[in-house]
């Protein structure tokens, strides 16, 4: 997948870029170069510098030292409105898209006509959409769309701009399979038509696939860039650690599914509006049961109802026993009593308490549950620390830290750890290594097993198939809001698992 | 049997609907509860609840002497709180409106009387003013980025303080003289009316339909609905947040003015407690019509309907003699109740929505016709099909529709969005011609032999043949009486080009998507259209409604109608589109034994047409009981529901005057299992099915061996 | 008991929920893959009697002398609804009507034991040589099986009759359509009843006690097992479209009425051969191929329950499968054989594979 001749004038080139915050340097010393129909994957660990290059190149931030060249002219962003001016966009990673507005106003916020016709807006808009396959609906309010759709909105949003250069920020994250390889196609339309594309994501064999250039960043600085043909997986991971690391989700031995145990779970016809469609499945301990489906399939909204997050139908909305006792929450809080646990999709958004810090958000999940407790003395709470720290290897320096410092993975792990505090029967994760580097994947797989081998129900939400073949004892597939069908990972094929979440 | 019918209602639907549902049409609940509209639902009910309650504890409150000034004061506040509303959307908060309205008055009433200016000069000073007041607000919020509700707060005090200061000392030499330069426009603004209502109220109208396209047309009220929705969005769009926040500041001041204006003209007097407790009341009226604290969520239409309630509630109460206390205690669970009912309305609409969109309609159908092996009848099922050869096996998804070039090139659409084209001879290699996104269905070739295609979710599209894309139509005319916007095309099925160019195609249902096509089946009510679009001037109308999914659409030889194959309801009609019978439809086979897809010419005059599934007695015995079927699209999951046998097809024949003359079927559905459309050339058959993996083609020995489509359409002319 | 309550809401009691096939019930594909032992039309009954395997077809009543190979032994003249061999020399024969006969290795030795008011549906001999007989509904014969349960009925019985006198007692009523019987080494008898999804212990005065219920099937006719527990043929599934037009009474009696039987919403034994035959959405072939997980009407299971009537697994023939309607399975030596209406099959499976202890 070679893009037009290198030989081509870089459109866009860094030149020394540093970006300091209160002296410690996010980027040091990067030269870079972007050309016009290439497709150029950034790839690095968190914290490597990759969002901050993005957020300088579009204009978001100022550099501290070093000079952007755009066509060879030194250029200045003081705002993204001038890299938009100057064709260059960025899609960023947490949706910058107005939730109380609909996908049509979304789509051309920022360069509506002085007066606009709502409903000329929402056929354009969804003539747009469904020319780039993204299955959305343009009347639908943005909080109302699943992160997946939110993603597809981005896209769009970013491609109709008609930009010269477009960054991608894990575009792919929340994309299941067959919108994956409508995104694809769209990048080759792209980079026909001489786009520059800056793909920034961890899935490193999808920049193997598509990228023409890799540039690998470790610690704000280039560790190597060069030529698609020059790398592999290995050499990627080697370069982005430093080291060679093991436990890559693709070289996990094949290992034998764990047996089911008791059933915990049974849900029942669980019905909630279009979302969720007469499910009816059962969950056993001692187990990992995967749950794959396509984008909007309903499998989220399906643990919401379950962790008491969201309510179901009122006539008809179906039965959820667990032990065999029927059970209906009203609120978390519930759930949790009864032992449900459920780490949400989105960790930004309600995964953890940003501003205290990682021993308190323990604290606050032990006290939960515990009526006993109505203070924690903090040497129980540094205890506590210590004790996730061990179980999930979560790196950070003390206990004091605050969870938003720390990188994507750890604090997947903070949440998790909270989650576990609560001693649940079930635990339900919901995508838990989205935006998580590969180091850190593998460590939360390890924690994943673990608490199936001691015995708890694991429910584990992926739309990344690899790791849902890879991770789950059995295989639920679910489609337009119902489980239709059960495979197990030894004998299934990644195709009969597509078969069934597309037809 | 019903002949002629401009509107298919009766012909489409033998049986005749139920009074009820003809008074008081099922799907309306569905569609009203999906417009965005139904939000103000909370308000309006509380309005209706307060004048029942109001008429019933204070008679007379709806005199009209009374209502005319009550209907005058709440003009002003409706000004005010407009200002305020707009604030808020941007998610801001503005508590300084009581303060300043008190200072407006202050310097309407000195410009007026101290300085004797003319009042037509007096108003706009006084706007001005006004906005120098918001602009302070504006800035410190705006520029400086202060918390809104901190900032508001300040400067209520400040004003209010700056207020006092000025009544102690002037309000005694301000109104020595009452002599007033322009009395008329002052009495007028004070007392006036027109057509019967208080000047306030009107101008208070005027600038709520302003305020209205503000909000929902112009991009500056975009910009305000999205700082109010993500401040940061916003930025990253590139909307200059700062400014906006700031504007709204200063148009929430100049409305203060123009109350003020108007309470100065009315009362001529600046007491001490002018607009004191203003803000508590505006602001619950828009927090009680729906405009969301957070900001970015509301209209104006809701924050008046929530003023209208509060102020009269206010004055009612004010009526009955409760003691100022009373009145806030009323207020503020008045405020409690209405937020919460409005929260969980919104949590559970799109449940109710969704349970209440599906409306199933009875439908009668006919007894069914034999079509067993040996039967008497032409549908007698044989072996036609059984030696049909595979094009592209497993390598298609969704060829809906096949048509075949000049050239003998076969054409079809995929699910994935192309146009692919398969080379003659063998049909072996396959290219895409080109990437249009939505699935393209129904196919015809235009005398310039582009092809134009019919896009699921997008409109009409032609394709040149090096693959260059341009859409003919995507909207046509809403229809007058429909709740739900049906200008856009939801789901265009097949086409046909008539010789002076026209192209008809179907849009077989206004209420559900390609996805939710199976709904059409349970629903069996009119949701199609047959539309013309016309190249010469590019207009697009809906030439005939209400008709059972339109499905085929095929030109007759006569040059004056066109075939249309009504799906669900087993039927073919007649369309006249020109001569003298110009807008009519007829039945042209009734009471089929399966459901017709798509039409197409046959090289001895005569139309083949795909039966795209077989009916079954329980199906048919279902449709005569919606009650059932709603009840079952409620409770049973989807894939479990009853539907059409659409795994079994075939082939039919007939001619232009209804009489079927041959079918072809495929008994095991081994070699062509789910048929849509199929397209004669050359002595050839080639089947497209929509969710079949391949195209079907099969020797046509007694048919015309080198007739072809495009020549029955065009003659020569290339 | 389902409260009003639960009865507004569809919940509980009233939800129209079918159990889904995982855990014991985890859908599989070791029906289809078994190999047949030979084709007759609708195989059902099988026996065993004097060491010989023997089945009905029909009316009549066939042995298997070797793989592929079955011979007549003697035709009844009547539909054969029931036949059961009490472990030794003779079996026993009900044929429609109710009448009962005792059998052997051949015609000569077959007699007349006495009359039931009814089809017979399941026959088994218990510890004292008695002969228990299941009548399944005293309305309908065993063909019309899918109107008793369209009319709701619950008017099955389970008989006793002497070993000597042939003196028939009855040891319960108002079953749901009981099709299988067994009796234990305990003495105590289990029947299958099939409008209730259950399999239910008889206790001495009538009254049933649940042993497995909430099947995913109508379960018919059960054999004991080595080691305890047993094997359970069910001949057709759970549908949530046919409980949901149970529920539908006007349209329930009109479709029992004014349509063909072969044309209702009801289970069935066999594939849909005809597109008269009701379809369901899921069930639309894509792409060509009609899914393994596709909603049907017809199934072919088999259910091993342990000894505490726990299920431990369960063999299938799927919806994109033909041997469906398996009504008796009987256990010979190391293999399991049942018989498929459907696919008019007998199919053999060894039980090494299916990971039994010999």
């Amino acid at each position: 997948m070679t893009g037009p001749a290198n030989g081509a004038k870089p459109m866009l080139r860094l030149q020394g870029i540093s970006k300091y915050y209160h002296s410690a340097a996010a980027v040091r010393n990067v030269d870079l170069e972007f050309r016009a129909g290439e497709c150029h994957a950034l790839l690095g660990e968190n914290g490597a510098g990759k969002s901050t290059l993005s957020k300088l190149i579009s204009g978001v931030t100022q550099p501290t030292e070093g000079a952007i060249l755009l066509d060879g002219k030194p250029v200045s962003f003081r705002s993204p409105i001038d890299g938009l001016r100057s064709g260059i966009v960025m899609v960023h990673q947490e949706t910058s898209l107005v939730p109380s507005m609909t996908v049509a106003q979304n789509l051309f916020l920022g360069d509506e006509t002085w007066f606009n016709r709502k409903r000329k807006l929402e056929i354009e808009a969804q003539i747009f959409l469904n020319s780039l396959n993204f299955e959305v609906s343009p009347e639908a309010l943005v909080s109302s769309l699943g992160s997946a759709r939110k993603q597809m909105v981005e896209i769009a949003r970013a491609v109709r701009q008609k930009a010269r250069l477009i960054i991608f920020d894990e575009p792919t994250a929340t994309l299941t399979p067959e919108e994956k390889s409508h995104f694809f196609a769209l990048l080759a339309r792209l980079r026909r038509d001489g786009v520059a594309i800056v793909f920034i994501s961890h899935a490193l064999e999808e920049a193997l696939q598509i990228a023409d250039r890799i540039t690998v960043l470790r610690d704000g600085q280039v560790v190597s860039s060069g030529q698609v043909t020059e790398y592999d997986r290995a050499r990627i991971v080697s370069d982005m650690v430093g080291r060679s690391r093991p436990g890559d989700v693709q070289d996990v031995p094949p290992r034998k599914v764990r047996p089911r145990q008791k059933e915990v779970l049974s849900v029942r016809n669980l019905s909630m509006g279009k979302v969720v469609r007469n499910t009816s499945f059962t969950v056993y301990a001692g187990q990992v049961t995967g749950m794959f489906g396509l984008v909007g399939s309903g499998r989220t909204e399906t643990a919401r109802i379950i962790a008491g997050l969201a309510k179901r139908d009122f006539f008809y909305g179906g039965d959820v026993m667990l032990e065999g006792r029927p059970v209906r929450y009203r609120v978390p809080r519930q759930a949790m009593f009864d032992g449900i646990a459920y780490v949400t999709e989105d960790r930004k958004h309600d995964g953890f308490f940003e501003t205290m810090s990682i021993a308190d958000n323990l604290g606050v999940a032990a006290m939960a549950r515990s009526a006993r407790f109505w203070a924690l003395p903090s040497s129980r709470l540094v205890s506590l620390f210590h004790h996730w720290k061990r179980k999930l290897d979560i790196k950070t320096i003390d206990e004091g830290a605050r969870v938003v410092e720390l990188s994507g993975g750890n604090q997947q792990k903070v949440v998790i750890a909270r989650s576990l505090q609560l001693n649940p029967r079930i635990v339900i994760l919901d995508e838990p290594t989205r935006g998580v580097d590969v180091g850190a994947i593998a460590e939360i797989h390890k924690a994943i097993n673990a608490l199936a081998d001691e015995g708890y129900a694991v429910i584990l939400i992926s739309s990344y198939l690899p790791e849902v073949m890879a991770m789950s004892d059995r295989v639920l597939v679910s489609r337009a809001g119902k489980i239709v069908e059960e495979f197990s990972p030894e004998t299934a094929t990644e195709q009969q698992i597509m078969y069934a979440a597309v037809h | 049997m019903p002949r002629e019918q401009h509107d298919g209602t009766s012909v489409c639907n033998a049986s005749a609907l139920s009074l009820r549902d003809r008074l008081l049409p099922s799907h309306l609940l569905g569609e009203v509860l999906s417009k965005d509209w139904i939000d103000t639902l909370i308000p309006t009910a509380f309005l209706g609840v307060t004048a029942v309650a109001l008429f019933i504890l204070t008679p007379g409150f709806f005199a009209a002497a009374s209502l005319s000034d009550l209907s005058r004061v709440l003009g002003e506040y409706l000004l005010v709180g407009m200002g305020v509303a707009i604030i808020m959307i941007a998610g801001g908060i503005d508590l300084s409106i009581g303060s300043a309205f008190a200072l407006c008055n202050f310097v309407a009433l000195a410009l007026v009387f101290k300085f004797q200016l003319h009042v037509a000069l007096a108003f706009p000073l006084t706007i001005a003013f006004g906005i120098g007041l918001g602009a302070i607000n504006g800035y410190l919020v705006g520029y400086r980025r202060l918390r809104a509700f901190l900032t508001t707060l300040v400067t209520l005090v400040i004003f209010r303080s700056i207020f006092d200061l000025l009544a102690l000392n002037y309000s005694a030499t301000l109104l020595q003289n009452y002599q007033v330069n322009g009395i008329a426009l002052w009495d007028f603004m004070g007392d006036g009316e027109i057509l019967g209502l208080p000047s306030s109220f009107v101008a208070a109208l005027l600038v709520a339909a302003g305020c209205h396209v503000y909000l929902t047309r112009l991009r500056g009220g975009w910009h305000v609905q999205a700082v109010g929705g993500s401040r940061r969005s916003a930025f990253n769009a590139g909307i200059n947040v700062r400014r906006t926040v700031a504007a709204t500041f200063m148009l929430g001041g100049a409305l203060t003015a123009i109350g003020a204006f108007f309470f100065a003209a009315r009362l001529n007097t600046a007491g001490s407690s002018t607009g004191v407790g203003m803000e508590l009341i505006v602001i619950t009226g828009i927090v009680l019509g729906g405009i969301s604290l957070g900001g970015g969520r509301g209209s104006i239409a809701k924050a008046l309907l929530g003023m209208t309630a509060v102020i009269c509630i206010t004055n009612g109460m004010l009526r009955m003699g409760l003691a100022s206390g009373g009145s806030s205690m009323v207020l503020g669970a008045v405020l409690i109740v209405a937020v919460i009912l409005d929260i969980r309305w919104a949590k559970n609409r799109h449940k109710v929505l969704a349970r209440n969109y599906v409306a199933p309609v009875r439908f009668v159908m006919p007894p069914l016709v034999d079509s067993q092996p040996g039967a008497a009848t032409p549908y007698a099922m044989n072996q036609g099909l059984a030696g049909v050869s595979a094009i592209g096996l497993r390598q298609l998804e969704g060829p809906e529709d096949v048509i075949l070039d000049e050239d003998d090139h076969l054409y079809t659409g995929t699910r994935h969005g192309d146009i692919v084209r398969f080379l003659a001879p063998d049909y072996s290699r396959q290219e895409i011609v080109a990437h249009i996104g939505g699935h393209p269905l129904g196919m015809a070739i235009d005398r310039d032999g582009s092809i134009v295609a019919c896009v699921a979710g997008m409109g009409l599209y032609r394709t040149t043949r090096d693959g260059e894309v341009t859409c003919l139509t995507n909207e046509t005319n809403r229809s007058r009486f429909s709740i739900i916007d049906d200008s856009k095309i939801k789901m265009a099925d097949d086409l046909d080009i008539a010789p002076d160019g026209r192209i008809f195609f179907t849009d077989p249902s206004v209420r559900y998507e390609l996805s939710d096509w199976l709904n059409e089946a349970l629903e069996m009510r009119g949701n199609g259209r047959l539309i013309c679009f016309d190249p010469r001037d590019g207009s697009t109308r809906t030439v005939a409604r209400n008709l059972i999914f339109p499905n085929g659409v095929c030109m007759t030889n006569d040059g004056q109608s066109l075939l249309l194959a009504s799906t669900w309801a087993c039927r073919i009609l007649r369309y006249w589109y020109d001569g003298p019978k110009i807008g009519q439809i007829e039945v042209v086979i009734e009471n089929l034994p399966g459901y017709p897809d798509n039409i197409n010419r046959a090289s001895d005059g005569t139309f083949w047409c795909a039966l795209v599934g077989m009916r079954s007695p329980a199906f048919d015995l279902m449709l005569e009981m919606p009650k059932v079927r709603e009840r079952m699209i409620k409770r049973v999951a989807p894939d479990n529901c009853l539907f059409a046998n659409t795994n079994s097809g075939c082939l039919i024949r007939f001619d232009a005057e209804g009489r079927v003359l041959q079918s072809l079927w495929d008994p095991t559905g081994e070699a062509h299992s789910h048929v849509t459309s199929m397209r004669e050339h050359k002595g050839r058959l080639f089947i497209g099915g929509l969710r079949n993996n391949r195209i079907g083609m099969i020797d046509l020995p007694e048919a015309g061996q080198d007739w072809s489509g495009y020549r029955s359409y065009w003659g020569d002319a290339r | 008991m389902t409260t009003w309550w639960q009865r507004w809401r569809g919940i509980g009691g009233a939800s129209p929920a079918i159990p889904p096939l995982d855990g014991p019930y985890d859908a599989n594909n070791a029906l289809e893959e078994g190999d047949a032992l030979l084709r007759v039309d609708a195989p059902d009954n099988l026996f065993k009697v004097g060491g010989q395997l023997q089945f009905t077809s029909g009316t009549k009543r066939m042995a298997i002398i070797g793989p592929g190979e079955a011979v007549l032994v003697e035709d009844h003249g009547t539909e054969i609804t029931a036949a059961a061999g009490d472990g030794g020399d003779s079996g026993v024969v009900a044929l429609s009507g109710g009448t009962l006969l005792r059998v052997g290795l051949r015609p000569d030795a077959t007699s007349r034991i006495g009359t039931l008011d009814g089809d017979i549906t399941a026959l088994a001999f218990d510890r004292e040589g008695a002969i228990l007989a299941c009548i399944g509904s005293s309305k309908h014969g065993l063909g019309a099986w899918t109107r008793d349960l369209l009319e709701k009925r619950r008017e099955g019985s389970l008989w006793r009759l002497d070993p000597r006198t042939a003196a028939a007692t009855k040891l319960s009523h108002g079953l749901a359509y009981p099709c299988g019987v067994l009796s234990l080494s305990n003495g105590s008898v289990v029947v299958a009843e099939a409008w209730r999804h259950r399999l239910v212990e008889v206790l001495p005065g009538g009254r049933t006690k649940p042993l497995a219920s909430d099947l995913p099937g109508y379960p018919a006719r059960l054999i004991s097992a080595d080691g305890g527990g047993a094997w359970l043929a069910v001949m057709a599934p759970r549908n949530q479209l046919v409980e949901f037009v149970l529920r539908e009474d006007e349209y329930r009696n009109r479709m029992l009425s004014e349509i063909d039987p072969a044309h209702w919403i009801a289970p069935s034994l066999t594939r849909a051969r005809s597109f008269l035959e009701p379809m369901q959405q899921g069930a639309q072939r894509s792409l060509g191929t009609l899914k393994p997980w596709a909603p049907s009407m017809s199934i072919g299971l088999v259910i091993r329950f342990s000894h505490d009537w726990a299920a431990q697994y369960s063999l299938f023939s799927r919806a994109d499968g033909t041997r469906h309607g398996i009504r008796s399975v009987l256990r010979d030596a190391d293999r399991l054989l049942a018989t498929s209406i459907g696919a008019g099959e007998i199919l053999s499976l060894p039980l090494s594979k299916l990971g039994e202890r010999i």
